[in-house]
């Protein structure tokens, strides 16, 4: 089976899960722009991140075999230092714009400050301007009011719900969300958020229509295999496999495609792995063998 | 013609043909009808007209949608790099430290492809005295495919680079295996501190019995040469 894991922050992981995610199965990532574990201080950490996100990273991904698209945006936790998020906004259209970005995110709640909500409405503005579909981060504190205050405010800007991705979602928000018609996905965590476990009696109850599986594996402890995990996990409890292709592969192409970023044509058709291939003069081996496929 | 208010568009022989604004002065070879900058690759009215609107933002000001219409030139216009000059050209010029401020941007954003265009379109760019150190740092990359399009077939070095700098790029060019005749304007600039840096690099050559690089004799007699009609000016 072929996997995406639309929500994997591979910056922060290591060669051996490339290969490994490759192994499995996964074809494409989409990893989110997103803090790096402690506030950046200065607007130029914000653009070399975002540089790497569309450049080296991409690089990095493509010597395994696996396609990288990004989605580039300013985090709920980082837009509360509001001279900071000043100076990333207009760093944001820089970015967004360039080849491989399929959405603008994740953006969102994390405290429900008024600073947040600022820069989370000139980011919906953002998004309608650049033409793509928004992720949204849901809060990990009084979610379900986050949640329903999130998808609110995009309906407010004039997005449609099938333009928004909702992620981070649990059984207490999957409800209100795939009523108003947005996507809906769910990080699988291995200790907190979402367990596999618990993602298979999700789909069991609601079905695979506008439900996404992704891993949101970071600098944290997390799982980048959690996406073919789970749906391993799927098939052995015996949901039907149409519901494990459609969470855990089509869904983030219906999604994401309208982007016009993200086509199937990409990794169905891939380009040969040829690590002899540099990056700016820069390389992923160390002295190693050079793959070539 | 108000050369920053925006690209010109002209069609001509069923081709949708871009060619740069002309520059006045020194610059004036990078235009030169037998020369365009870039033409087109296929007939796109839409392109065309996609790029005249965002150029229209653009000179009024609009740096969000600059910063758009340069990501999206790729996807939205046949030729690109032709595209995405057109954008920076039509940057308002007036202020030349807001001007700089913009275009510092750009480059400091920029993915290969961009950088490549952005360095080559150094000679058409306004307040040219204020790219020196741009330049510089387009010498300096580590990438291959920048040094080529700010060092060769780049009028910019040549007219605005210091002697030391300039003669950095022509060294590294020999370095890099690059052929010095696309060095715009090497002849006039050629200095006898260059000629003993050539000279150097031939003897390292010759000490690890390597191939002197091709082009390189020819343009340290040229040096030697500046050097003898100095001391007969004398």
């Amino acid at each position: 089976m072929k996997f995406i894991d639309p929500h994997v922050h591979m910056s922060a992981r290591t060669t051996d899960d490339y290969e490994a995610m490759a192994a499995a199965g996964v074809v494409a990532v989409i990893e989110p722009a997103f803090w790096v574990g402690q506030p950046r201080t200065t607007v130029g950490s914000f653009r070399d991140y975002y540089a790497s996100l569309v450049g080296w990273e991409r690089f990095r991904a493509s010597q395994f075999g696996i396609r990288h698209y990004c989605t580039i945006g300013l985090n709920s936790k980082e837009a509360n230092d509001d001279a900071l998020a000043q100076q990333v906004m207009e760093l944001l259209p820089l970015f967004a714009a360039k080849d491989g970005v399929v959405a603008i995110g994740e953006i969102g709640f994390d405290d429900q400050t008024p600073a947040e909500e600022k820069y989370f409405r000139l980011q919906l503005e953002l998004a309608k301007r650049v033409a793509l579909p928004v992720m949204i981060h849901t809060p990990h504190r009084d979610k379900n009011s986050g949640t329903l205050r999130s998808m609110a405010m995009c309906l407010e800007h004039g997005l449609r719900p099938d333009q928004v991705i909702v992620d981070h979602n649990n059984e207490e928000t999957v409800q209100a969300v795939l009523d108003q018609g947005f996507w809906a996905a769910f990080t699988l965590y291995p200790k907190t958020k979402m367990g596999s476990e618990r993602m298979v009696e999700v789909v069991r109850r609601y079905g695979s229509e506008r439900i996404i599986v992704d891993s949101s594996a970071d600098w944290g402890v997390s799982d980048p295999l959690a996406v073919p995990k789970t749906a391993n996990l799927m098939l052995a409890r015996g949901i039907p496999e149409a519901h494990v292709t459609a969470t855990c592969y089509a869904n983030a192409i219906l999604a994401y495609g309208p982007s016009g970023q993200f086509n199937e044509a990409d990794w169905s058709t891939p380009e040969a792995i040829d690590q002899r291939v540099l990056f700016e003069g820069n390389s992923v081996l160390r002295g190693q063998q050079p793959l070539i496929t | 013609m108000d050369r920053h208010a925006g690209g010109r568009l002209a069609v001509g022989q069923g081709q949708a043909r871009l060619t740069l604004p002309c520059m006045p002065g020194p610059t004036a070879n990078l235009c030169s009808p037998d020369r365009p900058l870039a033409t087109g690759s296929a007939v796109d009215p839409h392109a065309d007209t996609w790029l005249t609107e965002r150029c229209a933002e653009v000179a009024a000001g609009d740096v969000t949608a600059l910063a758009i219409a340069f990501g999206h030139a790729g996807r939205r216009h046949p030729d690109s790099a032709a595209a995405r000059l057109h954008l920076v050209l039509a940057i308002p010029a007036h202020d030349p430290t807001s001007w700089l401020a913009v275009l510092d941007q750009l480059f400091a954003t920029a993915g290969l492809e961009e950088l490549v265009t952005l360095y080559r379109g150094l000679p058409v760019y306004p307040h040219p005295e204020l790219l020196r150190e741009r330049c510089a740092t387009g010498v300096r990359s580590t990438m291959q495919a920048v040094f080529e399009a700010v060092a060769l077939d780049n009028s910019y070095p040549a007219q605005w680079l210091d002697e030391g700098a300039l003669n950095q790029l022509v060294l590294k060019a020999f370095f890099l295996g690059c052929d010095p005749r696309r060095i715009n304007g090497l002849r006039a600039r050629v200095n006898v501190r260059l000629g003993q840096m050539l000279r150097g690099y031939v003897r390292e050559r010759q000490a690890a019995h390597r191939p002197i690089p091709l082009g390189l004799d020819e343009v340290a007699a040229w040096c030697e040469s500046e050097s003898e009609s100095e001391r007969a000016a004398l």
